[in-house]
């Protein structure tokens, strides 16, 4: 996987604040959801906020060429900021009701999704970061433990027990990918 | 990858959906409550450290004393470059925002610059050392224009501008800053600047650090250009407090 991560959807030191917001809103609006376990009023709050402290420095972020990373950044640590100030915030149960999943469509594909991210939002939110580091964000295992300020065994350790969890959440079969799991509890990626 | 990390992937990737509608207006309802709440602490700030004085201080137009630091090209559409010994603060750096009603009343004006409520209230306190202070201020310039702002003599030194400032309380030592800020505006006019028209016309706002370990009023000088006399004024720190 490449340690310069995802790229920036626009990086033009002429771009405008609007032009940059108009650009990258929408995927940024995603990951701000997916870091709050899909609370939409809260992910509008933690993005207008990150949007508003890349707005006061305008000038400095889109000269250095990768605003998008700066407000991932500015995402990930007011999220973090939240969790502090919620001090334990504890696992939630997750509610699987047959009537629930597939709401939008009746595939068994969107109600699998479904199932995955109430799966997700019922985690603890220091390991549905990592996930949504990992899986969304693409971010290498070093990227995610220098965005989170923590070390790579504690995102390895974070993402084996998330995904874990999700598995059992989900009622998914660990021996499916028990393989993937080694004993020192990394996840293996190919 | 496993066939469960593959299906969590494709589910996260199909959660997207479109921005909360009116995200832009909500950044700049934002970004003026955080303007406010920032002029407002250090109002406040200074307030509560302010030592009523007799004497009334006033902006003085100076007519001689030691030459400042020459401004750069006034040019608004040259590149800005920072005179010798100064940080340099141009339109790409500027903050936007708005500044409360008759603000001008509470501020100290240099020629094309406003210090934007740092009009000293009744005083002229005399400069005296003190704890080694960081904090910051809000200056305005006139877009199009260029002007250098240095630390009067009396300050020997001792007032520095810092080229980027949080207010998380860290310290800041001396060594950090630089004796002169050289300040230009963003281009006349609405093209080419961050700032909305409507939120502070015809200025372009500066959300400016300093370190000092100074107590009192302190004399800034401003020059709009090499020739030009520096404008000598008075605003107001540490045991001075403003007017507002």
């Amino acid at each position: 996987m490449s340690e310069a991560g995802p790229p920036d959807i626009l990086g033009s030191e002429e771009m405008s604040f609007e032009e940059f917001v108009a650009a990258s809103s929408g995927r940024l609006f995603t990951l701000a959801r997916l870091l709050t376990g899909g609370h939409r009023a809260e992910a509008e709050d933690l993005l207008q906020g990150a949007f508003e402290r890349a707005y006061r420095r305008w000038g400095r972020i889109s000269r250095g060429g990768e605003p998008e990373r700066y407000v991932r950044q500015m995402l990930v640590n007011a999220s973090v900021d939240r969790w502090r100030r919620l001090r334990r915030h504890p696992e939630s149960e997750l509610a699987v009701s047959g009537a629930d999943l597939g709401t939008a469509d009746d595939t068994a594909t969107v109600a699998d999704r479904d199932l995955l991210l109430r799966g997700l939002a019922a985690l603890a939110p220091r390991q549905r970061a990592v996930l949504v580091l990992r899986y969304f964000e693409d971010l290498s295992e070093a990227q995610t433990a220098a965005m989170l300020s923590c070390s790579v065994g504690t995102v390895k350790s974070q993402a084996a027990r998330g995904l874990a969890r999700l598995r059992e959440m989900t009622g998914e079969t660990a021996d499916r990918d028990a393989s993937a799991i080694s004993r020192e509890g990394t996840v293996r990626h190919d | 990858m496993t066939d469960f990390e593959r299906r969590l992937r494709e589910a996260m990737a199909a959660a997207t959906e479109p921005p909360p509608a009116g995200l832009i207006d909500g950044i700049r309802r934002r970004h003026r409550r955080h303007l406010w709440r920032v002029g407002a602490a250090s109002l406040a700030a200074v307030a509560v450290a302010g030592i009523a004085v007799p004497v009334g201080a006033r902006e003085v137009s100076g007519r001689s004393g030691p030459a400042a630091a020459s401004p750069t090209a006034a040019s608004p559409t040259a590149t800005p470059t920072a005179a010798p010994g100064t940080v340099l603060r141009d339109c790409q750096s500027s903050e936007g925002g708005t500044v409360s009603a008759n603000w001008q009343e509470s501020s100290v004006r240099a020629g094309p610059v406003w210090f934007i409520f740092m009009r000293p209230k009744n005083g002229s306190q005399p400069l005296a050392s003190g704890k080694l202070t960081a904090s910051a201020m809000v200056i305005a310039i006139t877009n199009g224009k260029t002007a250098v702002v240095t630390a009067g003599p009396a300050t020997a030194g001792r007032y520095r501008f810092l080229a980027t400032f949080n207010s998380d309380g860290r310290p800041y030592a001396m060594t950090e800053g630089a004796p002169g800020l050289t300040l230009a505006g963003c281009p006349a006019g609405p093209a080419g600047t961050n700032i909305p028209a409507s939120y502070a016309p015809g200025l372009t706002l500066f959300w400016e650090g300093y370190v000092t370990d100074l107590r009192g009023c302190i004399p800034l000088e401003v020059r709009t250009s090499e020739a030009s006399v520096p404008i000598r004024v008075t605003i107001s720190g540490a045991g001075c407090g403003s007017s507002a």
